[in-house]
């Protein structure tokens, strides 16, 4: 009988509560529960217990075992992975357009995704088999002629989120004002679009009335949310909090960083998720809004109608007047709550753990098969 | 899902356009450039990884290095210049002198050899 093949994960840097960090660890803990021995090897990021540094890998870079290349930055990986003779699996997550990081301090992201992009033919010689988040980013890898791919969904078990138990100085604070919640979840920063967030706000505010406000969870870029973003708030009246203590008057707060069980009290509390991103290659929090029955409205953009498909309110970014009236029947119009909660919790069931994990063990079966 | 009055659609419209015409700082443009990718080959795997690594090789380079390295090779060029008649008179020198010692040579090897054989020659007939 042959020996069971190591199946082990490479990525430039680990972040454990970034989606291809959770991505990471749901597949190292489900490839254990399977019996293979399985790891996650990072450059940056290296975690006691999670994550080991890249160097690491050489003794196990040997021809039989399985390798997972998590894809969504250049990095100097491909070039430490042209020595690996093992089998390689490119996992790609899609990386952000080079347009979204026009300010001076985020040059060096930038040429980090121009590289990235440069390096789709490297990657194309390298890999044996791609695994893309959505049918979105697999179309990105058409275009360069990659073979041998699958559409598999970011690896997640959202039920887990249901169980924590929610802040309670969060959940005291949130119910102590009585107007409606949009929430967001995501970093601030230029792609997941927190000024067309704001517009709507301001235009709700404007044209039906004062009875909600807006909370964006998420790091914050000092620039665009910092600067930017809060300056726009002043212009038109708003007012904001960024980070804690949060004042209860606020028209949009910003929390910056949080941790699960507030995140838990923000979706319990939340009555519209509201989605304006203009790029994203699966968008996670669509689907823990999903599972916490909320009600979604998000802009046709990137991967988001993929993976929102029929379960929310999909609206043009050139139209913002189908956005405003969608936003008002989903907080005032009763049957339209009811409709698009039941069919955001239907949507989510897609990606509920065992449909998840059956389509993973798919994909590494056939894998596994032609290996043999 | 509720159809907004015309009115407001129209203050909404105007509205967002005034956004984007006031506020260019939100509104994103691709670059064309960075669409056009090049093709990865050897040379440009072996560029990119010196460039990537570079900062594990310590550059030492003194600071009169850089002013009088450009001295050092004008010159040295100049010289070359200004030598290259004599140098090719001393060229053909050299030449014929190499093609005399190659015969000569020739001519001393023979020599030896037939030497040898006469002397095997008188040795034989000694012996008989």
């Amino acid at each position: 009988m042959s020996q069971t093949p190591r199946v082990d994960q490479v990525l430039p840097t680990f972040g454990y509560y970034d989606a291809i960090g959770i991505d990471n660890r749901s597949i190292r803990d489900l490839l254990r529960s399977k019996g293979f021995a399985s790891d996650i090897f990072a450059e940056e990021g290296v975690m006691p217990g999670e994550c080991r540094y890249l160097s690491e890998y050489s003794p196990y870079a040997s021809k039989g075992n399985l390798l997972i290349h998590h894809f969504s930055i250049g990095s100097l990986v491909p070039y430490y992975l042209m020595g690996a003779a093992s089998t390689k699996i490119t996992r790609y997550h899609n990386i952000t357009p080079s347009k979204y990081f026009p300010y001076a301090h985020t040059s060096l992201a930038k040429s980090k995704c121009e590289q990235g992009r440069q390096q789709f033919p490297l990657i194309k010689n390298l890999s044996d088999y791609y695994w893309a988040d959505s049918a979105y980013n697999a179309h990105e890898l058409d275009e360069y002629n990659f073979t041998n791919g699958s559409v598999l969904p970011l690896m997640r078990n959202y039920k887990k989120l249901l169980d924590i138990q929610p802040c309670e100085k969060m959940t005291e604070f949130l119910q102590r004002d009585k107007r409606k919640t949009i929430l967001f979840v995501g970093r601030v920063v230029p792609n997941k679009a927190h000024h067309d967030l704001l517009f709507l706000l301001k235009q709700y505010y404007q044209f039906i009335g004062k009875d909600v406000r807006l909370i964006c969870v998420g790091m914050m870029d000092s620039y665009y949310g910092g600067v930017l973003l809060k300056q726009l708030a002043i212009d038109w009246g708003l007012r904001t909090s960024i980070y804690k203590p949060f004042s209860i008057h606020s028209d949009v707060i910003f929390t910056g960083s949080v941790n699960d069980h507030e995140l838990a009290s923000f979706y319990q509390h939340a009555d519209v998720f509201v989605c304006m991103s203009d790029h994203e290659g699966f968008c996670v929090p669509l689907v823990e809004a999903m599972n916490f029955k909320i009600p979604i409205l998000a802009h046709k953009a990137a991967a988001v109608p993929e993976t929102l498909g029929n379960g929310g309110l999909l609206v043009d970014k050139n139209k913002p007047t189908e956005a405003l009236s969608g936003l008002v029947s989903l907080l005032n119009d009763q049957s339209e709550i009811d409709k698009y909660s039941t069919l955001s919790y239907e949507r989510g069931k897609a990606f509920d753990w065992e449909n998840l994990e059956k389509q993973f063990s798919q994909r590494l079966d056939s894998v596994l098969s032609e290996l043999n | 899902m509720k159809k907004l009055e015309p009115a407001v659609e129209l203050a909404v419209q105007k509205n967002h356009q005034e956004f984007r015409n006031k506020h260019p700082e939100f509104v994103f443009k691709e670059d064309p450039s960075v669409r056009h990718f090049r093709e990865i080959t050897s040379v440009t795997v072996a560029n990119e990884m010196a460039r990537e690594t570079k900062f594990y090789v310590p550059v030492v380079d003194s600071s009169h290095r850089k002013y009088l390295a450009p001295f050092i090779i004008k010159t040295k060029r100049l010289l070359r210049k200004v030598a290259k008649p004599f140098l090719k008179i001393l060229f053909v020198r050299q030449e014929r002198m190499n093609d005399l010692t190659v015969s000569l040579a020739y001519g001393v090897a023979s020599l030896e050899m037939r030497l040898m054989k006469i002397e095997e020659h008188m040795k034989k007939e000694v012996k008989s």
